[in-house]
C-alpha cells in the first residue's frame, strides 16, 4: 500500500529530524529496558538466593538474634555469631504434626587461616535430609561422626588458594582457639558471598566453640510444602523465644518488593517517554503544516479522510518502531555495560562473609539491589511495543487534524 | 447526439473574508455534454476555479445543484464525495502537484490504490497510462528530475488512472512553455478522442482555447457562451 511508502519515504527525506525525534522515544525506551532488566536481574538472584538458603522449609533460631562476645563478627568478616538455642527444643519441634525431619545447625564467626569466615556445624545425615544437601563440586560432603573434617564453598578455596585434602586451622574468638581440620569438599553456590563458608559436624563445632548441648538453628523439614506456614505459626507459638523463618515468606515479600520497584521504574520510564512523545508531537505537526498542500492534492485525487490519517499515524508509527529499535538496542548495551560500572561498589560487597539469612543483612541488601541487569525477551517485546503505541499515540492528534483538512483550503496553501 | 454528462442548475457560491461576502459565482448554468472539450475563461478572481472546485467535488456551493451522470453531487457526504473525486472525476492542476516522494509511476498508481487495486494490475496500468502520455522511460524517475511539461503529462495520467469520465483541469498550461503546452493539448485531444473522456480546462492560454470544442467565459460570477 502506498501509505507505507509514502511514511517511510518522508522519514527518509528528513533524516535528521526523524533522527532527533526518534531520539527523544530513544531515551526512553532504553531507560524503561534498562531498568526492567535490572528488575528482572534482581528476581532472577532473589530465586537463587532463597534456593541458597538451604532448602529447609522452615528455619528456627533464637529471637535475639546475636550473641555478645563469642565470635565478636567484625565488620568485614562475618556475621556476629547466633544466640543458642537449648538443643532440647529439637525434640519438640520434631514432634510437631506435619514435620518430616529436623537438623540442628551451630553456627558461629571464626577464622580459617586467618580469614574470618562464617562456621556450620551440621549433622551430615540430617542435613542432607531436611536441605538436600549443598551442591558439591570436589570431594564430598562430610561424612557421618567424622570429626577433624571441613567442606569450603568454592570462592573461599580460591580466596585462600587451597586444595582438596590440605589441612587448614579454623580458630574461635579472641582467645584464639584453634584445630586443625583436613578439607574433604568444595561446594558452590554461584553467590559468591555465601562460598565465604564453611561447614564442619555439628559435635566438632560444638567443642570448638564449648558449646556443647547447644545449637544456634533448627532447619524443619515439612512432610508437604501445603502445609510450611501452619507449621511455622505451631512453631512460633509453642517454643518460646524463637524466630521462625519460612523462605518460601521470605521469597514472597522479596516479590512483593520486586514489583513496587517494577512500578516505579516503569513509572519512571513512562516519564521519560511521555517526555519523548511531545517530539513526536511536535515533528507530525509540523509534517502536517509542510504537507498541506499534499493533503489537499491526495484529498483531491479521492483520498478519504481515513487514508489521510493512516498516511501520517504510519509516519508517526515508524518513528515509534525505529525509536523502539534503537532504543532496546542502545538499553540492551548500557545493560551489558551496567555491570563494570557498578563493579567499584561492588567490590566491597562482595568482601568475605557469609550468611544464611542474606535478607536479614543490610550489606546483602545492597548486593541485591545492584543485581546484574538480565535482558529478557519479554523485556524487549514490552519495551519495542511500548515504542510503537508511543508513536501511535502521538500521532494520532496530527494525523486527525491534517484528515479534517478542507481539501480547496489544503490546496490553496503555498 | 451526445448524452449530459454535467448540469448545473443557478450554482452560486458565496465565500466570506471576514467580514465581507465575496460571491464568486452567481447563479450560473451550465450543461456539458460527454466527451467535449470545454475551455473556461475569464479574468482572475471571476470564479473560474470555484466552479472547477464545484464540479469536482472540492467544494461545496451555497445554493444550486450539480448533476452529474444524473447524480446532484451536492447532496453527497463527505465519503461520497471523496468516492466521486476517486472515480469519477480526474484533477490536473497548474503546478502539476505531484507527490514529490514518490516516483513517475507511483505518483500515477496513487488514485488506483485508494480504489482498492491490487499492486500488479495498478503497476501494469499506471505503465500503460505512462505509455500513452509518453513517458514510459520515465517510470522511475522522481517529479523534481522531471521538467515541468514532463510532470503535467504524469499528472494527466494520474488524473486517468482510474478512467473517470470527467478530467478537470486548471491552467494547465500555465507553468509550460508553448511548445510543452501544445503537445500537452495534441495529447488531450488524442485521449479525448480515443476514450471520449470529458475535458473542462481553466484557462488564458489561447493554445488551449483554440483546440476546446466549446468556450466559456466568466465575468463578476455570470457565466456566458463565448
Amino acid at each position: 500500500m502506498f501509505t507505507w511508502s509514502l511514511a517511510a519515504r518522508n522519514l527518509k527525506r528528513r533524516k535528521l529530524r526523524t533522527a532527533l525525534t526518534a531520539s527523544g522515544i530513544v531515551v526512553g525506551i532504553s531507560m524503561m529496558l534498562i531498568l526492567l532488566s535490572l528488575v528482572s536481574g534482581m528476581e532472577v538472584q532473589a530465586r537463587h538466593m532463597v534456593r541458597a538458603l538451604g532448602g529447609a522449609d522452615i528455619t528456627v533460631s533464637n529471637s535475639t538474634s546475636f550473641r555478645g562476645g563469642v565470635g565478636g563478627g567484625g565488620f568485614f568478616g562475618a556475621l556476629p555469631s547466633p544466640s543458642t538455642l537449648d538443643a532440647s527444643i529439637l525434640d519438640v519441634v520434631g514432634g510437631i504434626p506435619g514435620v518430616y525431619a529436623v537438623s540442628p545447625q551451630f553456627s558461629f564467626s571464626g577464622s580459617i587461616n586467618g580469614r574470618r569466615v562464617t562456621v556450620y556445624g551440621v549433622v551430615p545425615s540430617l542435613y542432607e535430609v531436611v536441605t538436600s544437601g549443598l551442591n558439591i563440586v570436589e570431594g564430598r560432603f562430610l561424612a557421618e561422626d567424622s570429626g577433624g573434617e571441613i567442606v569450603l564453598g568454592k570462592a573461599l578455596m580460591e580466596l585462600l588458594n587451597l586444595t582438596l585434602g590440605q589441612t587448614v586451622s579454623l580458630s574461635v574468638g579472641q582467645e584464639g582457639v584453634e584445630r586443625n581440620f583436613t578439607i574433604v569438599g568444595v561446594f558452590e553456590t554461584g553467590m559468591l558471598f555465601q562460598e565465604y563458608a564453611a561447614y564442619i559436624t555439628l559435635s566438632d563445632a560444638q567443642d570448638i566453640t564449648g558449646e556443647r548441648g547447644s545449637v544456634t538453628q533448627i532447619l524443619v523439614k515439612c512432610e508437604d510444602p501445603s502445609v510450611v506456614s501452619d507449621v511455622a505459626s505451631i512453631i512460633s507459638s509453642t517454643v518460646p523465644g524463637v524466630r521462625v523463618i519460612t523462605p518460601t515468606a521470605v521469597l514472597q515479600q522479596a516479590n512483593q518488593m520486586l514489583n513496587t520497584l517494577t512500578m516505579f521504574f516503569a513509572t519512571i520510564g513512562l516519564v521519560a517517554l511521555f517526555a519523548g512523545s511531545f517530539g513526536v508531537i511536535n515533528t507530525m505537526i509540523m509534517s502536517v503544516t509542510e504537507r498541506t498542500r499534499e493533503i489537499g492534492v491526495l484529498k483531491a485525487i479521492g483520498a478519504k479522510s481515513r487514508d489521510i490519517m493512516k498516511v501520517f499515524l504510519a509516519e508517526s508509527f515508524l518513528i515509534g518502531l525505529i525509536g523502539g529499535g534503537v532504543g532496546v538496542a542502545v538499553g540492551s548495551v548500557l545493560a551489558y555495560i551496567f555491570p563494570m560500572l557498578t563493579s567499584g561498589l561492588l567490590s566491597t560487597g562482595f568482601s568475605p562473609f557469609g550468611m544464611r539469612n542474606p535478607f536479614s543483612s543490610g550489606r546483602a541488601t545492597q548486593t541485591f539491589m545492584f543485581a546484574t541487569p538480565t535482558i529478557t525477551p519479554t523485556n524487549i517485546a514490552i519495551c519495542f511495543s511500548l515504542g510503537a503505541l508511543v508513536g501511535v499515540l502521538a500521532g494520532l492528534y496530527p494525523a486527525w487534524r491534517a484528515s479534517r483538512m478542507k481539501p480547496v483550503e489544503a490546496l490553496r496553501h503555498v | 447526439m451526445s448524452k449530459t454528462i454535467v448540469r448545473a442548475i443557478s450554482l452560486s457560491k458565496v465565500y466570506r473574508r471576514g467580514k465581507v461576502n465575496v460571491t464568486a459565482l452567481n447563479n450560473v448554468n451550465l450543461q456539458v455534454l460527454s466527451g467535449e472539450i470545454i475551455g473556461i475563461m475569464g479574468p482572475s478572481g471571476s470564479g473560474k476555479t470555484t466552479l472547477l472546485n464545484l464540479i469536482g467535488g472540492l467544494d461545496k456551493p451555497t445554493s444550486g445543484k450539480i448533476f452529474v451522470d444524473g447524480v446532484d453531487i451536492t447532496a453527497l457526504g463527505e465519503k461520497d464525495l471523496a468516492d466521486y473525486r476517486l472515480r469519477k472525476v480526474g484533477f490536473v492542476f497548474q503546478f502539476y502537484n505531484l507527490i514529490p516522494t514518490l516516483t513517475a509511476l507511483e505518483n500515477v498508481e496513487i488514485p488506483m490504490a485508494l480504489a482498492g487495486v491490487l499492486k500488479k494490475e495498478r503497476r501494469e496500468r499506471a505503465l500503460n497510462l505512462l505509455k500513452m502520455v509518453g513517458l514510459e522511460d520515465r517510470a522511475d524517475h522522481k517529479p523534481d528530475e522531471l521538467s515541468g511539461g514532463e510532470q503535467q503529462r504524469v499528472a494527466i495520467a494520474r488524473a486517468l488512472a482510474n478512467n473517470p469520465s470527467i478530467v478537470l483541469a486548471d491552467e494547465p498550461t500555465g507553468d509550460l512553455d508553448s511548445k510543452s503546452a501544445l503537445a500537452l493539448m495534441s495529447l488531450i485531444k488524442d485521449l479525448n478522442k480515443r476514450n471520449g473522456q470529458t475535458f473542462i480546462i481553466v484557462t488564458h492560454d489561447p493554445i488551449v482555447a483554440e483546440r476546446c470544442t466549446k468556450i466559456y467565459t466568466i465575468r463578476d460570477g455570470r457565466i456566458e457562451m463565448a
